[in-house]
């Protein structure tokens, strides 16, 4: 095993060019599920900024005033024109309401009409919010009054039963129970493809290229080690460092993220493993052209970011354009996260497993096109230099 | 009656148009230091790589210790080390861990391959540097560190190609006795260089290669043999006249001569009393002279009646 112990002393060297990949994302995976937990699977009710002014001042206006309150922000302006232009200029108040004069009256009547008049920016959905708001208390009112209710009864019941809370639920398509750990595990899936492509560029792809540097293979190929074996434990190298990179992370990520995979994540950590092997073989497929060691963080970068940023990783699927997916499809990142957001349930796509396999197939395949170019790309170099 | 060790015969190598080996055959017996001289590109690393099995070849064999080499002969690979012209060790392993580590691709045996790789240290000189890694040493000792790589197996046939490029006299100096004392100890060399001093003066027989082709091939003196020219004659002389000059040309087995910067020089092809017969002339014609000196010929000269260019000029 003198190849095989060979390759993990090397593999020493540059272990920590690769630990530097794996704990900057291992640190901005927590950062970013933990920020993704706090916000994305919560409702919260808007609340936007609105003056009132009233000018009925009587019984009825008030209460539309308070419960216009208990649903948003009331705040004060001047009652001048410029005042209420630059308060909704500079975003201090989304909507100016003024009750007309009248308002008590005309309610008692069953007129709901020009009740109000108010200042809002122009296509502002602050303004749409609290004009619907204003006209659903005015209607519920207008239809207590119609089954024969008082004018004050009528208001007390319309804003009881506006004041409401409505319970809101987030739902996913993971199975399990907990919609943020669904979340959490598809954000940190979601990253994996650019730091698997970058430590096995920066930490693999160099240990190859020492062992077949030419004058170091010339002499390993003058011993009588057999060239199978030296091949063998070439790739018995490759394997241990591959698994070990794969399990560091499905470890940090259940470590991270305090909970075992559960449902459809098991899928994705078959996929990830998918992903591994390909990032494998792009490493190994770089360092069978030889570059020389310095270029190796240069391929690294740009292969890791190009893929990354083509195939959706940092920048989800459906906000990119038609011609980069349509460009991306022929990458292998693009299917990998194809497959994590059908599991996320983020791209809309149902999950099912033959889809997945689908998409974990074509993984598989461009990962057998990878080590066949290998294959090709090493029988040509052998033959030119013979 | 002497083992041969190798014997390459008929060999034919060629780069699409370009034959970078003609029909070249070598028989190299048992104990021998056998020098392959040449200029860079005359095809000694091509010789050395096809001995090897690490090129193929067109035409011809190669056989080592009376068998077939092959890529797959790993009973022959047992008994043969190679330092090559290229420095090739791990700089991600400590000077002990390279040699060893390259031991351990021919003796599986840790104790025996322990023993072994002491011995390498110890024979090269590097004792002092176990725990170096290649980058902290200097070239001198990174070449030992290369041969020590290649040797510890205790190979009985030993192939350096250029071990002394780029390096210092005294490193050279260390690398060329350490040589002829692995043969001492039975090992048969082969050395390829450019540099036929070094050649000159450790090889038991030469083959002077030229574009792929052997030119020559015997000992030193048979080499010198070979050629017309026997001894330039040197003398430091404030002024000649032409005549004299003449007179000189017209001596017995004199051949070119040759007058600047105050020095006379006069080559002759055979001949015996040459510096006697040039001294005389100089007296008769009272002329008074300083240093005189004879240089006998050297295998560049060989090199150069051969082929009529230098092997320096063709390094360059």
């Amino acid at each position: 095993m003198q190849v095989f112990n060979a390759f993990m002393k090397v593999l020493k060297k540059r272990i920590g060019a690769a630990m530097m990949w794996i704990v900057a994302f291992l640190v901005i995976s927590f950062i970013v599920t933990t920020n993704a937990d706090a916000g994305a699977m919560k409702f919260e009710s808007t609340k936007i900024d609105i003056c009132v002014f009233d000018e009925d001042n009587t019984e009825e206006s008030k209460a539309l005033t308070e419960f216009l309150g208990k649903k948003h922000n009331i705040i004060s302006v001047e009652n001048n024109k410029d005042d209420i232009l630059d308060a909704l200029y500079y975003g201090r108040a989304d909507c100016v309401m003024t009750i007309k004069e009248g308002y008590g009256q005309k309610l008692a009547a069953g007129d709901t009409e020009a009740l109000f008049t108010s200042y809002h920016v122009h296509d502002s959905y602050e303004a749409t919010l609290a004009e619907n708001l204003v006209d659903e208390y005015v209607g519920a009112v207008n239809a207590y009054l119609v089954s024969g209710e008082e004018i004050s009864s009528a208001i007390a019941k319309a804003d009881k039963a506006m004041s409401k809370e409505v319970k809101v639920t987030a739902e996913t398509f993971d199975e399990g129970k907990e919609n943020s750990s669904a979340n959490d595990f598809y954000f940190y899936f979601q990253y994996l493809p650019y730091v698997f492509i970058s430590v096995m560029i920066a930490a693999l792809c160099p240990v190859l290229l020492k062992l077949n540097k030419k004058e170091i293979r010339h002499r390993t190929n003058c011993s009588c080690i057999t060239a199978r074996s030296q091949s063998a434990q070439i790739i018995l190298g490759s394997c241990v460092f591959v698994l070990a990179v794969w399990l560091i992370f499905i470890i940090a990520g259940m470590a991270l993220l305090g909970e075992m995979y559960s449902g459809r994540w098991w899928y994705a950590v078959l996929n990830s493993f998918m992903f591994v092997i390909i990032s494998a073989g792009i490493a190994i497929l770089i360092s069978a052209f030889s570059p020389e060691e310095r270029v190796v963080n240069v391929i690294a970068n740009i292969i890791g970011l190009g893929m990354s940023f083509l195939c959706g990783v940092f920048v989800p699927q459906h906000l990119l354009g038609d011609g980069v997916l349509n460009a991306a499809r022929f990458l292998p990142a693009f299917w990998y996260i194809k497959a994590n957001d059908m599991m996320s349930g983020s791209s809309g796509e149902v999950f099912t497993k033959s889809r997945f396999f689908e998409y974990f197939g074509i993984q598989a395949l461009f990962a057998a096109v990878i080590f066949a170019v290998v294959l090709v790309v090493m029988k040509v170099k052998h033959d030119k230099a013979d | 009656m002497e083992k041969t060790v190798v014997k390459i015969d008929n060999l034919v190598k060629r780069y699409k148009d370009l034959v970078a080996l003609d029909h070249f055959s070598l028989e190299i017996k048992e104990g021998e230091v056998f020098g392959l001289l040449g200029p860079n590109g005359s095809g000694k690393t091509t010789t050395i790589n096809c001995l090897l099995s690490l090129l193929s070849f067109d035409k011809g064999s190669v056989e080592i210790f009376g068998k077939q080499m092959t890529p797959v002969s790993y009973d022959i690979k047992r008994e043969i080390g190679v330092i090559m012209q290229n420095v090739a060790v791990f700089d991600e392993m400590t000077v002990y861990e390279n040699i060893d580590y390259f031991c351990g691709l021919y003796i599986k045996d840790k104790a025996e391959r322990k023993k072994c790789v002491e011995e390498a240290v110890k024979f090269v000189g590097l004792e002092d540097f176990l725990k170096f890694y290649p980058k902290k040493l200097s070239g001198g000792l990174l070449r030992r560190l290369n041969i020590a790589c290649g040797i510890a197996h205790k190979p009985k046939l030993i192939i350096l190609d250029e071990p002394t490029v780029a390096v210092d006299p005294q490193s050279r100096n260390k690398i060329l006795e350490g040589i002829l004392d692995l043969n001492k100890h039975g090992a048969t060399i082969i050395y390829t260089s450019h540099y036929m001093e070094e050649v000159e003066q450790i090889c038991t027989r030469i083959a002077i290669m030229d574009k792929g082709k052997k030119i020559a091939e015997g000992t030193t003196d048979e080499l010198k043999r070979m050629i017309k020219k026997s001894e330039t004659v040197t003398i430091d002389i404030l002024h000649i006249p032409q005549e004299v000059l003449d007179e000189i040309g017209r001596l017995p087995h004199a051949g070119e001569v040759e007058y600047a910067e105050s020095k006379l020089t006069v080559s002759f092809l055979g001949g015996k009393h040459n510096l006697i017969r040039i001294l005389d002339l100089l007296q008769k014609n009272n002329l008074s002279f300083g240093r005189v000196y004879t240089t006998l010929p050297t295998l560049n000269d060989v090199f150069l009646e051969i082929t009529g260019t230098e092997l320096r000029d063709k390094e360059d």
